[in-house]
């Protein structure tokens, strides 16, 4: 218990620093404050002076910082203001709306290639070294030198705009409904789903692969082989087992690594999710959407790796 | 019953480091509740022949001559459904360190189980039954059978193996020091278990260790290794009272037990195989034992002793040319 | 014994890693990959007609042989600009991965060795491991101005904890070593260890970590410049992908998404397979 608890006790540290961190990069960015909130002349002074007021631009930024802090401690969700592209809509309203839509490519997509993979290394355990482990292995490792924005790009060229068979872009058809809606959202995301779970597959097989290389190497493996047991039922009952454990560990890490290839995903397939609205930020300099939604991001994936840790310790006896 | 016969190995790290373990070893366990101690530094390959007899090895162990023949099948030639029969339930061994042939996540009832179940097609119940059976023989208070392997303590743990290596009631078992990870208290505890049972089952018993004061009141033979082969081999009484072999007498002495692992060490910070267990190297034809031995001669050095039964008769072999 | 310097023992320790190496198909499928576009690039360079800046007439124009791997929406040459845009993105990576790997081997071996500091470095590692990357990346770089050394060393800096990671089991396990305690005891320095003990043998694991890390910079940072981080008129190999990306589906333009990605994947593709074939070699751990 008190290893967990020390664990969770880094996390929220983390999280914290993570937080101020949030709050000071925007404010250390060069570009004079009211400038940019001006955002080059592209809002109307009214909505300035609301914004100048809701963040506190051209106070002492110890104010700011107080501000900064009551807005995500004291309120539920947290309070990051209103954008400044999608004014008066809340950064935290804009946020939740889009985050199903990532929520599914990123859960499906990592359950699929974690699966996938899982299937994969079992094949392979059977036979040790064959074509099929070698091919699987090298084409994992080939995948890792592939750009995820490029293969997007690729594939939305083969299937999209050549065959024809795919919509170009967007999310869904919002003009349809009912079952002809549902059949549209899953139009609109076999491909970034297929993205999302092939290079997920690929880095997921090499983990766990690397896992059960060391487990092998371990003399209960040798011990298990010399009571008569198949290379089968070690394979299947020792190795994998075993090698999923650490493995399991890393999941939450991988969530940071989904949402970074969910922002490209979503960039290329125009799939309006999180990592669009982040990037859209990114490109208009909207410091609320990127305060708010780096501070999501960040939350989200540091509960991913608390959920983590308790998994594992649920799993794995020797943690106790 | 158990036979080797010329049996070589190396460790082939690659074409140019070569790491001979055995040379041309002999070894005969003729039938049941034959018991052998066989005594060796690291490296003179003991666990080599043990693992061997249960043809577990693996590479970089390279076979090169010899065989070894199981109640007249060569374990080297055997079908994989042979080896999975003869392993466990022919020779079954027990390992130096049991959390290492432990699986850390699963109950210690599980491998015992397991191997019943696989090898006699128990079914559940009965091989629970079995295993809780076996488990309090070797001395598993009740409460602690269903415990993870690292919620016991050593000697338990070493208990468990030993249950484990006697589930399916095999004629010939191996202890591959079993006691060097325990203290000495636990250690005499293990050793009085191990007795017991292989003087109750009747079992044969290959003991191998580095500390030959362990044989004592427990083998019946003793066998002692150096650099992959035999240099003296007797009975339990012969070999510890009236020690023939120079190295034997040193290992009897403590004397070399210290000194070999500096030059372990030693030889582990060089790249140089060569340079362990034994300094010097030694030209081929020579005894191996010459560059270390106090009594070595001319003829030490250029012609290599064979191991020959004394003029005391008895059994009592030794490959030295002092005694010929 | 056979008295051997260091060197020398190096060296043979080294001549039976490599000969291993060699044997594989990997790493060799990997280095023709790799040499196969250095030679193209620096062909490319001598035998370019075109800058990769110069509009001309030709709008979109599919491969040709006056242009073989076609123009842009403003006629610029692709092939041209793939050989020009090679220079910052490889440029970049390569820092990157150089830097990354220097300080991850340093935090690595001294966290490892010094059990003071595993809680701190380590600690910090975590910290950076935890946030996501890309975002992050992209959060920093659009706030600055963004110059390729910014970037680079954004990279570098997001980048060292996964080598310090890998590296500080092994300092760990050689500082437990029998002959490294024999030393210490015998007073030698700790730093002296260090150096001259310590990282000679994590070297070469690190060299596989280098290889590693220039694919992933290079990812990384073509990903970056794809994003429009940077100077997307500057012309690399990521901006080229910014432009295709807005205007080639529209036009039609295959080829301007298709040769520039072609390069970008293949390059990293050389290094995964390199980089991933030594990490095996080196920590025997992985093989098969």
């Amino acid at each position: 218990m008190g290893y967990l608890r020390n664990r969770i006790i880094t996390y929220a540290i983390i999280w914290f620093i993570a937080l101020n961190f949030d709050f000071i990069l925007p404010r250390i960015a060069p570009g004079n404050a009211a400038e940019i909130l001006a955002n080059g002349g592209r809002l109307p002074a009214l909505q300035v002076q609301q914004l100048e007021q809701r963040f506190g631009l051209l106070q002492p930024v110890t104010v700011q910082y107080l501000l900064f802090l009551k807005g995500v401690f004291l309120n539920f969700p947290p309070d990051f203001g209103f954008s400044y592209q999608y004014f008066p809509a809340s950064v935290s309203q804009l946020f939740f709306q889009r985050l199903p839509d990532t929520a599914f490519l990123i859960v499906i997509g990592l359950a699929l290639a974690m699966t996938l993979s899982y299937l994969a290394a079992s094949i392979s355990s059977l036979r040790r070294g064959g074509k099929f482990e070698m091919g699987t292995l090298y084409t994992s490792v080939a995948l890792q030198g592939t750009p995820v924005y490029w293969f997007s790009m690729v594939l939305l060229w083969i299937f999209a705009v050549s065959l024809k068979l795919l919509p170009i872009s967007g999310q869904v058809d919002a003009s349809l409904e009912g079952f002809n809606y549902m059949l549209s959202f899953l139009e609109h995301s076999i491909l970034p789903m297929s993205v999302m779970t092939i290079a997920t597959f690929g880095q997921w097989y090499l983990l766990l692969r690397g896992s059960s290389q060391q487990i092998l190497q371990s003399d209960y493996i040798l011990a298990a082989k010399s009571r008569g047991l198949s290379e089968e039922t070690i394979a299947r009952r020792y190795v994998l087992r075993n090698s999923l454990l650490p493995v399991i560990s890393l999941a939450s890490l991988f969530l940071g690594n989904m949402i970074s290839i969910a922002v490209l995903v979503e960039t290329v397939f125009g799939y309006s999710g999180v990592g669009d609205l982040f990037v859209d930020g990114v490109i208009n300099r909207d410091y609320p959407v990127l305060e708010g939604s780096f501070f999501y991001v960040t939350t989200i994936v540091i509960i991913g790796a608390v959920i983590g840790e308790i998994v594992l310790q649920r799993l794995d006896p020797r943690i106790k | 019953m158990l036979n080797v016969s010329d049996l070589t190995v190396t460790y082939k790290i690659n074409d140019k480091l070569l790491q001979p373990a055995l040379d041309h070893v002999s070894l005969q366990i003729p039938g049941e509740g034959y018991t052998l101690g066989l005594v060796g530094e690291s490296g003179s390959g003991k666990t080599t022949l043990g693992m061997g007899i249960l043809n577990l090895l693996e590479p970089p162990a390279v076979r090169g001559s010899g065989k070894i023949v199981y109640n007249g099948t060569n374990i080297f030639e055997m079908s994989k459904e042979q080896l999975q029969k003869y392993r466990w339930h022919e020779v079954s061994m027990v390992y130096q360190s049991a959390m290492n042939s432990l699986n850390p996540v699963r109950r210690i009832t599980d491998p015992l189980v397991e191997v019943i179940r696989v090898h006699e097609h128990a079914t559940k119940a009965e091989a629970r039954d079995l295993t809780q059976k076996l488990l309090l023989e070797v001395g598993i208070k009740r409460e602690f059978i269903n415990s993870y392997p690292h919620e016991l303590s050593g000697g338990m743990r070493q208990r468990v193996v030993i249950a484990l290596a006697l589930a399916l009631s095999p004629k010939l078992l191996i202890a591959d020091e079993p006691t060097s990870a325990l203290d000495v208290v636990v250690q005499r505890e293990i050793l009085q278990l191990l007795k017991r049972e292989i003087e109750e089952r009747k079992l044969s018993l290959l003991f191998i260790t580095h500390e030959l004061s362990l044989l004592e009141d427990l083998v019946e033979n003793v066998a002692v290794m150096y650099r992959g082969e035999i240099v003296e081999i007797g009975t339990e009484d012969k070999v510890l009272n009236d020690t023939l072999h120079p190295y034997s007498q040193m290992l009897l002495r403590n004397l070399i037990t210290m000194e070999s692992s500096y030059e372990q060490l030693a030889a582990l910070m060089s790249n140089n195989t060569m340079a362990r267990v034994g300094g010097q190297p030694v030209p081929a034809n020579a005894c191996k034992f010459s560059n270390r031995c106090p009594f070595a001669f001319d003829r030490c050095r250029v012609e290599k002793p064979q191991l020959r039964e004394t003029k005391g008769g008895g059994g009592h072999k030794v490959a030295c040319h002092l005694y010929n | 014994m056979i008295p051997r310097t260091r060197t020398q023992r190096l060296l043979s320790r080294s001549r039976s890693s490599l000969a291993l190496l060699f044997r594989k198909k990997a790493p060799k499928a990997g280095l023709a990959i790799l040499v196969g576009i250095m030679l193209f690039l620096i062909i490319g360079s001598f035998v370019n007609p075109y800058s990769p800046y110069k509009d001309s007439k030709l709008l979109n124009s599919p491969p040709s042989p006056t242009h073989i791997f076609g123009t842009d929406f403003l006629g610029r040459d692709i092939y041209s600009q793939i050989v020009n845009g090679a220079y910052p993105s490889l440029l970049v990576a390569v820092i990157a991965a150089l830097g990354s790997v220097v300080l991850g081997v340093l935090a690595g071996v001294f966290s490892g060795y010094y059990s003071r500091l595993r809680g701190l470095v380590g600690g910090t590692g975590d910290l950076i491991m935890v946030f996501p990357l890309l975002p992050l990346l992209l959060l920093i770089g659009s706030l600055f101005v963004a110059t390729n050394l910014f970037i680079a060393t954004l990279l570098i800096f997001v980048l060292w904890p996964l080598v310090a990671r890998a590296i500080r089991p092994q300092a760990l396990a050689i500082s437990k070593m029998p002959f490294v305690q024999a030393a210490k005891t015998s007073g030698v320095k700790d730093r002296e260890i260090v150096m001259t003990i310590v990282i000679p043998q994590v070297l070469s694991i690190a060299i596989a970590y280098f290889i590693l890390n220039v694919s992933l910079a290079l990812v990384l940072t073509t990903a970056l410049e794809f994003l429009g981080v940077g100077n997307p008129d500057l012309v690399s190999w990521g901006s080229i992908l910014y432009w295709a990306e807005q205007f080639g589906f529209l036009a039609g333009a295959w080829w301007w998404i298709v040769f520039p990605g072609t390069f970008i994947t293949l390059t990293g593709m050389g290094f995964a397979l390199i980089g991933f074939s030594l990490e095996e070699v080196f920590n025997p751990r992985l093989r098969v």
